[in-house]
């Protein structure tokens, strides 16, 4: 044998599986590198993870386990040793490694939606954190050209490059789609049993040579074809598209389509009467545009139910689909409705543990009643209310518990009256004696313990240990035990209907945090970023946690995406990093609208015959501009103007949410510039600038600390010309207020329990820079009481003050003689006194109507108090979204503090009487929708004020002419709104 | 001419690395990996049970591959049964199962091989027999019609074909059709599973040197 032979052949046994290793088996281990030298996982872990020791015998097992070891940690693509044997003796093992990494920001460039970024980037199916490959990101590019495909993007090319970090081994993929031109629809061609044309087709799904194909365009379109089968009870036809071919030198897309109509389907009643459209509601196979089995039974359920709450307690019904006649298939539903009953009585007797309310709350069954005309109940109602009684004894210890019921038909001779008998008897309760907690070393018995509900004395139910093995391990989750396990068992305890509880908790290994890698800003600060997250490096990994930064990073409303992931998710590693990806929403926001408002704030600006406003309508514009994340802060600069003929608003806000990092702490700055003219007596133009500090003391409680320095005037006053100067003259007011809301509400726009109270304290003074001297006071308590599942009680009352004081302050006003005229007030300003009235206080009077009149025109003046209560019963009146309300409101604006009076009636002939209560009742109708409720309320004041008037215009009130007359505002007012009233 | 090539071959070899590679990851299965050592101790384990030489494996070779895919069904199986928190085979039925497959008189020591090898070798054997039963078995039926297309078409004609001319009868034969058949099912349903469980997982087969 030649010598080269040789060589060659123990070249190849070097690669011989086993064989070369072979050699150095149990030869000693002289030394253990990598290669290359600086590996992802710390050298000190890596020893832990090699079974090769150095000094130690090479075993092949050990080396494999090794190699096994160091790839579960999931840092590594792949593992190789080499050996060499060593100078000094022994072998010299070599690790050579290979990196794995890890898809960090996946972005798409040079997209034509249809599709979006987001789908193109979801098609990729590259989940951050997760290990990359090339074969990954090939994939990706391919589900991306098959998704632009699908768009009508046939020419598509997608290329892609990476961005690798080693320091993270992070990857970002960025994908470069070029898009070309998409294609059209083209020829149709049908296959199945179609009963229209292709051109038909064409014109239902719109699908017409030349619109541009896209898949929301392909969907529509089989969407309408199936809509018009529907519509023609062919709920079992089936469109589908077989195929689509491309033509690229006409850039069309053949589509080709299997059409198949089906029968049509009908569906029957017998046994019973209803009209067919109750029965079209009633099975759902014509709403859902198709017929399974599943709808059929539902729509036999639908009308059981519908028979049952009608006194047909006992009714069945059957169904079935009989097979294709004609074209046409039946699905029949046959009805044995038996006597027709009502439930007068339900008596619960035997419960003492719990009171009759709570069992009542867990039951179906339910008396007659004004929302059940004959009661509610069948036997499968009976039996599952009996079940659920048993449950709550059950849940708390009861575990022999028996419930008995006796049915009582034509009860006290009523024919079809039936009374229904429940005797619960409970038996012992079976308490824990002791509750025995091992395996937990890392939390405290007592901490676990001081969670949990099955402790020593406490009742022993199956409910309260699952409740309990929740609390255990969601608390072990957020420690950093992902792989905590719970297992219990009872035993008997040391007396009668006693037990003792076993938990054994195996906690695990715990997993901790190495880094918290976050990235996708750009133009937001590190520091705005950091200051969000709530996960540190070395401290247990929290799923919790990671959560919870990921919706603090959400709430700074800088981000239109925050994505989170563990690094590595597969690997074996007891340190993990944690990543934080977002991506910045658009800074800019622009909003243009339109709208008009109906009310009582018409009338002529110079004619002042109708003090209490005629109906008016104003159309207004309006437009919004807001930079978000100012200075990278994630701070929100916006400006609102709006325009219309009863406001011209503009309003330039400036928001630092968390401020000095204190996340309960919202700066904001405002300047506004506002004339408007929504109390008919005069138009008032507001120049201000505020500075405001929310503070957010827990989650109902917030304070409000707050500087406002305004210039107020009014103009178009239609009061006695002597009154001009006094309560026209513009005023410089300084007001520093704090005010403090707790907002208890279960729902703050259509709160069904709760309380809301607000406390609002104001001081405005020569200290604070105001020309006017007073302080505000306004208190307003709400409540709302759940008196039954859907029937509320709710009521609010609300009172303010304001006192003017100090040195009276001087007032020049030109004469119509040009002479300056020199008057002196301490009176607070006309804009900033109280007005009330409307849609949102008292709906006995129009808009800001309520209070002292100018005695002269009868205008309404404001007031500096304010008393108003109102009362509300809220009632479904049509399923879930139509409500109806009955309320009464009573109450006043009044012109000092101690002109407030309970008083019913104003004095007798005496049109200058303003100080009593209005009182006002009416009903309203509400419809539910996703930003609270709209709401139509007609009330009728019952003692309206009568008041002095003025039949003519401006200038025949300066120069004395016109005629005074004696008005009363009307007795009925219409108010339409959104949101409920308080 | 030969002196060249000798010398090529030593570069070619120099440049791979300084020594010669003892152990790598040969196939990466989702997150479990098959070596270079697995193979050769599988091959090692296949002939001592088959009571035939131990072999010299070499990646590449027809063998080798076979019992790459061998091992990479394996872990599937693996995977899927820790998934399913599948429990593991009793050592009783361990004992069993190597006193009946055992060679007379094989010396496992000859394959380089010890006794927890061996043992190890049997409970995998074990666990993936008992996993296709529980997991493809259960609910698996054959109808009367295709019992009886089996004893016409298939049976009846062998039987002719090897010239016996006694003939059982369907019902005589019916236990034994269907025994066949429901392997076949079994067989099928195990075969789809795998191809799903190999795309779902992920296999990476990783370069190797030619034989």
């Amino acid at each position: 044998m030649s010598r080269s032979i040789v060589i060659a052949a123990a070249l190849c046994l070097a690669w011989a599986g086993g064989a070369a290793g072979d050699d150095f088996q149990g030869s000693p281990v002289a030394e253990i590198v990598f290669s290359p030298p600086a590996q992802p996982v710390p050298a000190a872990r890596l020893e832990q993870l090699l079974e090769v020791k150095t000094g130690a015998p090479l075993d092949a097992h050990a080396l494999r386990r090794s190699i096994q070891a160091i790839f579960a940690t999931g840092r590594y693509a792949d593992v190789q040793v080499d050996a060499v044997r060593a100078p000094g003796g022994g072998v010299r093992l070599t690790f050579i490694t290979v990196e794995n990494w890890f898809t960090g920001q996946v972005t798409v460039t040079g997209a034509q939606p249809p599709p979006s970024q987001v789908q193109l980037i979801a098609a990729t199916r590259l989940n951050l954190g997760e290990p990359y490959t090339q074969e990954k990101g090939e994939a990706g590019r391919q589900a991306m050209l098959r998704l632009l495909a699908e768009n009508g993007f046939y020419n598509a090319t997608v290329r892609w490059d990476t961005y690798a970090n080693s320091d993270t081994q992070q990857l970002d993929i960025d994908y470069q789609v070029e898009p070309g031109r998409r294609a059209h629809f083209g020829e149709i061609t049908l296959s199945g049993e179609p009963d229209l044309s292709a051109e038909e087709v064409r014109g239902l799904t719109g699908w017409s040579v030349g619109n541009t194909i896209t898949q929301p365009a392909v969907q529509r379109g089989l969407e309408k074809l199936y809509r018009h089968y529907r519509k023609n009870d062919r709920l079992q036809a089936v469109a589908r598209i077989t195929g689509k071919k491309f033509v690229p030198s006409a850039n069309r897309v053949d589509v080709a389509l299997e059409i198949n109509p089906g029968p049509r389907v009908e569906v029957a009643l017998s046994g019973a009467s209803l009209s067919s459209k109750q029965l079209r509601r009633y099975v759902p196979i014509f709403e859902e545009g198709t017929v399974d089995n599943d709808l059929l039974a539902e729509g036999a359920r639908n009308l059981r139910d519908h028979f049952q709450v009608d006194g047909y307690f006992d009714a069945k019904i059957d169904y079935n689909q009989n097979p294709e006649e004609n074209g046409v298939v039946l699905a029949e539903f046959q009805a044995t409705l038996g006597s027709r009953h009502q439930l007068v009585r339900l008596d619960i007797s035997g419960n003492h543990f719990f009171d009759r309310a709570t069992i009542r709350e867990r039951m179906y069954l339910r008396v007659k009643s004004v929302s059940f005309r004959r009661g509610r109940f069948s036997h499968g109602l009976l039996a599952s209310d009996v079940s659920a009684i048993e449950e709550l004894y059950h849940a708390n210890g009861f575990l022999g518990v028996k419930v008995h019921t006796r049915l009582d038909d034509d009860y006290e001779g009523h024919v079809g009256d039936m009374a229904l008998f429940i005797e619960i008897e409970e038996g012992p309760q079976t308490l824990i004696a002791e509750l025995r907690l091992t395996g937990n070393t890392t939390i405290s018995t007592e901490s676990l313990t001081a969670q949990l509900n099955s402790v020593a004395g406490q009742s022993y139910s199956e409910t309260n240990v699952a409740s309990d093995r929740s609390l255990i391990l969601g608390r072990y989750f957020q420690e950093g035990f992902p792989d905590a396990a719970f297992e219990w068992r009872v035993a008997p305890g040391p007396g009668p209907n006693a037990v003792i509880l076993d938990y054994t908790i195996q906690e695990g290994r715990r997993q901790f945090v190495q880094a918290v890698i976050t990235g996708g800003y750009n133009r937001t600060q590190d520091a705005t970023v950091r200051r969000e997250i709530y996960v540190y490096p070395s401290e247990p990994l929290s799923q919790a946690a990671i959560l919870d930064s990921q919706r603090r990073l959400y709430d700074l409303g800088i981000f239109s995406q925050v994505n989170t992931a563990v690094q590595n998710p597969e690997g074996d590693e007891v340190s993990r990093n944690v990543l934080l990806q977002m991506e910045e929403a658009r800074r800019w926001t622009v909003g243009v609208g339109g709208g008009a408002e109906i009310g009582r704030f018409g009338g002529s600006s110079t004619d002042l015959t109708s003090p209490a406003g005629n109906t008016g309508f104003s159309p207004r514009v309006s437009f919004e501009l807001t930079r978000l994340n100012l200075l990278g802060r994630a701070y929100t600069g916006s400006l609102r103007t709006q325009f219309s003929t009863l406001q011209k608003r503009g309003l330039a806000t400036f928001q630092a949410p968390r401020w000095r990092g204190r996340e309960r702490l919202t700066l904001t700055f405002s300047s506004l510039y506002d004339t408007s003219r929504n109390i008919n007596t005069f138009s008032a133009r507001r120049l201000e600038g505020a500075l405001q500090l929310q503070h957010k003391i827990n989650k109902p409680s917030t304070f409000f600390y707050r500087y406002s320095y305004r210039r107020v005037s009014v103009s178009d006053v239609h009061i006695t010309p002597s009154l001009v100067p006094r309560l026209t003259q513009a005023v410089r007011v300084g007001l520093l207020s704090v005010t403090y809301v707790q907002d208890r509400r279960d729902d703050p726009l259509d709160a069904r329990r709760g309380i809301y109270n607000t406390v609002d304290l104001g001081l405005a003074a020569k200290q604070t820079g105001s020309e006017a001297s007073f302080p505000r006071t306004v208190l307003q308590n709400s409540t709302y009481h759940r008196l039954t599942k859907r029937v509320v009680l709710a009521r609010t009352t609300q009172a303010g003050a304001m006192v003017p004081y100090g040195n009276l302050r001087e007032v020049r006003t030109t004469a119509t003689d040009g002479s300056t005229l020199l008057t002196f007030t301490r009176d607070v300003p006309l804009p900033e006194k109280f007005f009330s009235g409307g849609a949102s206080a008292h709906r006995g009077f129009s808009i800001n109507q309520a209070g002292p009149r100018d005695l002269t025109t009868g205008f309404p003046l404001g007031g500096n108090a304010l008393f108003l209560n109102s009362v509300e019963l809220r009632f479904p009146v049509r399923g879930e979204n139509v409500g109806g309300v009955l309320f009464h409101d009573f109450g006043n604006v009044f012109a000092r503090l101690q002109d407030v009076s309970f008083r019913l009636h104003q004095r007798k002939e005496d049109l200058t009487d303003f100080n009593y209560m209005v009182h006002a009742l009416g009903f309203g109708v509400r419809y539910r929708t996703p930003i609270g409720p709209v709401r139509l309320d007609l009330a009728y004041a019952l003692n309206p004020p009568r008041f002095r008037g003025f039949q003519g215009t401006t200038d025949e009130l300066l120069h004395g002419l016109g005629t005074s007359t004696q008005q009363r505002l009307s007795h009925f007012q219409f108010h339409f709104s959104l949101g409920q009233t308080f | 001419m030969r002196k060249l090539l000798l010398i090529g071959l030593l570069l070619a070899g120099g440049s791979r690395a300084p020594g010669e590679i003892i152990d790598r990851i040969v196939v990466v299965v989702g997150r479990q990996i098959i070596t270079q050592s697995d193979l050769a101790l599988e091959a090692r384990l296949e002939a001592f049970f088959r009571n035939t030489p131990p072999p010299e494996l070499r990646l590449g070779t027809p063998e080798a591959v076979t019992l790459r895919e061998r091992l990479i069904r394996q872990r599937l199986v693996e995977q899927d049964m820790r998934q399913s928190t599948f429990p593991p085979a009793e050592p009783t039925l361990i004992l069993e199962w190597l006193a009946r497959m055992r060679p007379a008189g094989a010396d496992p020591s000859r394959y380089g091989l010890a006794e927890d090898d061996l043992e190890d070798y049997a409970r995998r054997q074990i666990d993936v027999e008992r996993f296709i039963d529980q997991r493809f078995k259960p609910g698996l039926q054959i109808p009367d019609a295709d019992i009886a297309a089996y004893y016409e078409s298939t049976l009846l004609p062998e039987l002719q074909r090897r010239g016996l001319s006694e003939r059982p009868t369907l019902e005589q034969a019916r236990g034994q059709i269907e025994a066949v058949l429901l392997e076949e099912r079994v067989n099928q349903s195990l075969d789809q599973w795998l191809i799903e469980a190999r795309s779902r997982a992920g296999v990476r087969e990783m370069e190797t040197p030619e034989p």
